[in-house]
């Protein structure tokens, strides 16, 4: 019996979800797993920082020390060390497919290869961060923008094996195309997110700022833990093309004529305001700005986005 | 200022100009497609560029362009033409200067010493002094009429300092196109250049010279203008003085023009011949005329009066002369052939009411007391003491000839009307020598009792002028039963008719008098021209006419300053002479005449020895010279007749070639530049971010 080509028993996707796993499992032992922490400060078990006392707040909480040594009412804080429901959001924007391997060889393969274009970073960013979190048993979810045979869109959050292999099918089997449509897709998000759910955004971010800005901003009112990973190629932010061509974006539009030595002696200026832009909309919603270059390291990376730092 | 060009068809080479377009267009487009991920980058910087391109790129396509336009009009010989001064135009050579001694170049500006014809003499001395050595040059004056003062052009400075010598301020007008063609005349085609040194007044003198501009134009002949003009020109000068109408005195109306651009008010004499003078102040509004009438004594003698002005600005042109005749004490004499029963039948009765219409209680207006007599008495005629003698329907003329021949020689004026009494035979017997016409019949007019209506008499004869102010329409109220017929003679004028064309009135001069026949009675015996309103004013302007010029002089002529006058005397030419403003001028002969040329404007007198005087000439100068507003220019004019002739040339190749050169420098300085430029942006560095 012959499995169906498209669909979840693909030879190709099974093969991929493997891969992925296999890949996934090595960024993630890189991590020091459950060195992340809650954003939630409560009175738990790990220190966090003093404040001064308020009425109201628990005399438990009154470092007595402190108010011995120096007359002052200071409370400690602790941090807690929470469950972490995670919602992956991915961009399978067809843009995504470029980079060195964007050619690949086509034959058999309707999808492209994991290593040297933005799309397989991506995916093996996404994989990785759900294998962390679902083997530590925190609930994830995934949602994914644009793309073509996507299984789920949108998987809620869960914990556990079977919502990995959820997550790794969807990831194996989808492939990037057409628009991401950040705004309407963040929208989508918002309409389901609960209270300080951790929203990772791995995205290359090629839509204007101005038009999904302001849906990024409103995820302040779910007091949701934003964090963007900004994939990209920095040969494509260079303009390190080879000769004179008319560019054209996957996603379709008109193509523009360029000469790279023309392109590449501006265009530093333009990545650097493109990017003032996006670090405005993502602190905006309070979120964290990481920038994910398609030929970097993963494991550091990984590490910053669990630990909260840029 | 005109551009031209000598080879327009090298603009052919503008196609060229289509080679940077489509090189800047077809800039390096390429054809193959490339998926790029970045495209907002991509997008965002293409903006940015466009902007930089518009401000790079199109500069410098505009400046290639500029430089091949300009590369492309420098190969088709692009020239600038204006209408300028031919000094350098014209061939260098021998010098011809024209300097003008006209009337108007008199003018002191401002009323100063220094007239125009000094400085520029000044500057003639000057330019003959600057002269390089061998230089052959002549000098003609523009005073009408132009004198070459040097016969021919020489280079030797003692030739040319003596016709210096006789450039002197003259009166007469100016006579630009004559100065030019005895220039022209004297450098014979060699080339050269003429100076002219003019003020270039009044708006006739140039503009009479555009012919031989032309012809100086087309000999190639150089022309240099040096102009001399006062800032604010001003003058005054009268225009016309006329004695005006008045049976025992009268007024001569002045006309006084303001030629300044300020109003003035200046004092105005006029002298009368025998002395009189009489002052009166004329005040003239700017660039305008004025006219003021000075009333003349009842009595005083004929001749040329004088109106002066005392007009600092152009001294010479403040004379003006006018005919003056003998004025007052008109005595006439009425030969009386039919003393009529009635007063309808009388022509004294008639007469007398029109020479004196107040009678003897008129008092200073009483006018004209005519002396009756009959035929017999016509030994009282005297041409010391009658002016005017009529003699009304006498039957026998015969012994009356003795005495009217030498009355009419010495000037006297007869007014002979005929009647009943008349027979043609005997008329044209006796006095058939001084007859305007030879009599014929009587013919009855009309084909009823009212008679044959006047024609409407021509008001340009000096006797019915007065009558173009009106009272001409009354004439043809005047009818007529019977007529003599008459037969004009030679040298005869006809001064009225019937409307059947019947002469009515008709004149003739005798030696200096004159002798004019009515063919009707002046009675009501054969018409009733006597009952018509235009009666009185005709007899009074006939006794007026005949009696102003009775005693006077033979002829009255005018002249200009400058033009030969010709005057014919007869026979005693030998012994006339001729008198003017400063004494005796100098005349020349020509046959039974007598020509000279006045220089100064003033009465002139020609005479014989113990005789009153032959001729009066009132002279005076040219108007146009008194206007002394800067006319048309020498050199528009000159320009305009000849533009080639007067263009000024300005090659502008060889500054289109430089200003290609410059801006193709400046294109790839500019291109240098942008290419130095364009790398020095910094890289982002995205992987530290």
């Amino acid at each position: 019996m012959s499995l169906p080509a498209d669909g979840p028993w693909d030879p190709e996707v099974i093969h991929r979800i493997t891969t992925l796993s296999l890949r996934a499992r090595q960024q993630v032992e890189g991590l020091r797993l459950g060195a992340h922490a809650s954003r939630r400060v409560t009175s738990n078990v790990e220190f966090a920082d003093y404040k001064e006392y308020s009425p109201g707040d628990p005399l438990r909480d009154l470092d007595w020390r402190v108010a011995a040594r120096s007359d002052r009412l200071v409370v400690r804080r602790h941090r807690a060390e929470d469950e972490l429901g995670c919602l992956i959001v991915l961009d399978a924007s067809a843009d995504l497919l470029t980079g060195k391997a964007s050619a690949w060889p086509r034959g058999a393969a309707r999808r492209p290869p994991l290593d040297g274009n933005k799309w397989g970073y991506a995916v093996v960013l996404a994989a990785s961060l759900a294998w962390a979190l679902a083997r530590r048993g925190e609930p994830v979810g995934l949602q994914v923008l644009g793309g073509a045979d996507v299984r789920w869109p949108y998987l809620p959050l869960r914990a556990g094996e079977p919502q990995l292999a959820r997550i790794l099918g969807v990831l194996a089997g989808c492939r990037p195309e057409g628009r991401a449509e950040l705004a309407a897709g963040l929208r989508a998000v918002g309409a389901h997110l609960r209270p300080r759910t951790l929203v990772v955004l791995i995205s290359d971010l090629m839509e204007e700022p101005a038009a999904w800005a302001p849906v990024m901003a409103g995820f302040r009112e779910h007091r949701a833990d934003l964090r963007v990973l900004h994939v990209h190629d920095p040969a494509e932010w260079r303009f390190a093309m080879e000769g004179p061509a008319r560019y054209r974006s996957p996603e379709g539009g008109p193509a523009l004529p360029a000469e790279p030595a023309d392109v590449a002696a501006g265009i530093a200026a333009v990545v650097e305001g493109y990017l003032r832009e996006v670090r405005a909309a993502v602190v905006a919603a309070r979120g964290l700005h990481l920038l994910a270059p398609s030929d970097a390291d993963m494991v550091p990376l990984l590490g910053r986005l669990l630990a909260g730092r840029t | 200022m005109t551009p031209a060009l000598l080879a327009p068809a090298a603009l052919g080479l503008l196609v060229l100009l289509v080679g940077p377009l489509l090189a800047h267009l077809a800039r390096r487009r390429p054809q193959d497609d490339v998926p790029y991920g970045a495209m907002l980058l991509l997008q965002r910087l293409q903006q940015l560029q466009r902007r930089r391109q518009r401000l790079q790129d199109l500069p410098l396509l505009i400046l290639r362009l500029i430089a091949l336009l300009a590369v492309i009009l420098a190969v088709s010989g692009p020239e600038l033409r204006w209408p300028g001064d031919a000094r350098d135009s014209g061939p260098r050579g021998p010098v011809v200067f024209l300097i003008d001694d006209s009337l108007s170049m008199d003018l002191r500006p401002d009323g100063g010493e220094d007239s125009l014809a000094a400085r520029a003499r000044a500057e003639l001395g000057r330019r003959l002094a600057a002269l390089p050595e061998g230089t052959r040059a002549g000098i003609v004056s523009i005073g009408a009429p132009a004198v070459a003062l040097t016969p021919e052009l020489t280079a030797d400075p003692g030739a040319l300092q003596a016709a210096f010598a006789q450039v002197r301020q003259g009166q007469g007008a100016t006579d630009l196109a004559g100065a030019l063609q005895l220039g022209r005349r004297l450098l014979d085609g060699a080339g050269g250049t003429l100076v002219v040194l003019t003020d270039e007044a009044g708006p006739v003198a140039v503009e009479a010279a555009r012919a031989e501009l032309d012809l100086l134009a087309r000999q190639e002949v150089g022309l240099e203008p040096v102009v001399f003009s006062a800032e604010a020109p001003a003058n005054l000068h009268i225009t016309e003085a006329e004695y005006g109408e008045g049976l025992e005195g009268g007024s001569v109306r002045l006309v006084v023009v303001n030629h300044g651009a300020t109003a003035a008010e200046v004092p105005l004499v006029v002298e009368l011949p025998g002395g009189v003078e009489i002052t009166t102040f004329v005040e003239v509004a700017a660039r305008s005329s004025a006219e003021e009438r000075v009333t003349v004594p009842r009595s005083n003698e004929g001749g040329v009066g004088i109106a002066r002005l005392r007009d600092p600005a152009l001294p010479a042109d403040d004379v003006f002369a006018f005919h003056l005749p003998r004025v007052g004490a008109s005595r006439v004499l009425v030969v009386d052939g039919d003393p009529g029963h009635t007063a309808a039948a009388s022509e004294v009765y008639f007469l007398e009411r029109a020479l004196a219409p107040w009678g003897p209680a008129g008092g200073a207006r009483a006018g004209v007391r005519p002396e009756i007599t009959t035929p017999v008495g016509i030994s009282t005629l005297d041409p010391a003491v009658h002016r005017v003698a009529f003699l009304a329907n006498v039957s026998d003329p015969a012994p009356l000839l003795a005495e009217l021949a030498p009355f009419l020689q010495a000037g006297g004026g007869l007014v002979i009307s005929l009647g009943d009494n008349v027979t043609a035979d005997a008329y044209n017997a006796a006095l058939g020598g001084i007859l305007p016409g030879r009599l014929g019949r009587v013919v009855p007019l009309g084909g009823d009792d009212r008679g044959a209506p006047t024609a409407l008499p021509d008001t340009s004869l000096p006797l019915f002028k007065p009558f173009s102010r009106g009272g001409r329409a009354s004439f043809g109220a005047a009818r007529w039963r019977r007529l003599f017929e008459v037969e004009p003679v030679e040298g005869a004028t006809v001064l009225l008719r019937t409307e059947a064309g019947v002469p009515l009135l008709l004149e003739r001069t005798v030696g200096r008098g004159r002798v004019l026949l009515l063919t009707g009675t002046i009675d009501l015996g054969w018409g009733d021209l006597c009952l018509q309103s235009a009666f009185m004013p005709l007899i009074q302007r006939l006794v007026g006419q005949l009696g102003g010029q009775a005693g006077g002089a033979g002829e009255r002529l005018v002249g200009a300053v400058g033009a030969p006058l010709r005057i014919p005397v007869g026979g005693a030419i030998d012994e006339v002479s001729v008198t003017g403003p400063d004494g005796p001028v100098p005349t020349q002969r020509a046959g039974d005449s007598l020509s000279f040329t006045p220089a100064k404007a003033g009465a002139y007198a020609v005479e014989l020895p113990g005789a009153p005087p032959l001729a009066w000439v009132a002279v005076n100068t040219d108007p146009v010279e008194s206007d002394v507003q800067r006319g048309p220019s020498l050199l528009a004019v000159a320009a305009e007749v000849a533009p080639e002739a007067f263009v000024v040339r300005l090659d502008l190749s060889r500054p289109l070639l430089w200003a290609a050169l410059g801006l193709l420098l400046l294109q790839g300085a500019l291109a240098w530049w942008r290419d130095r430029a364009a790398p020095a942006a910094e890289e982002p560095d995205v992987r530290a971010a």
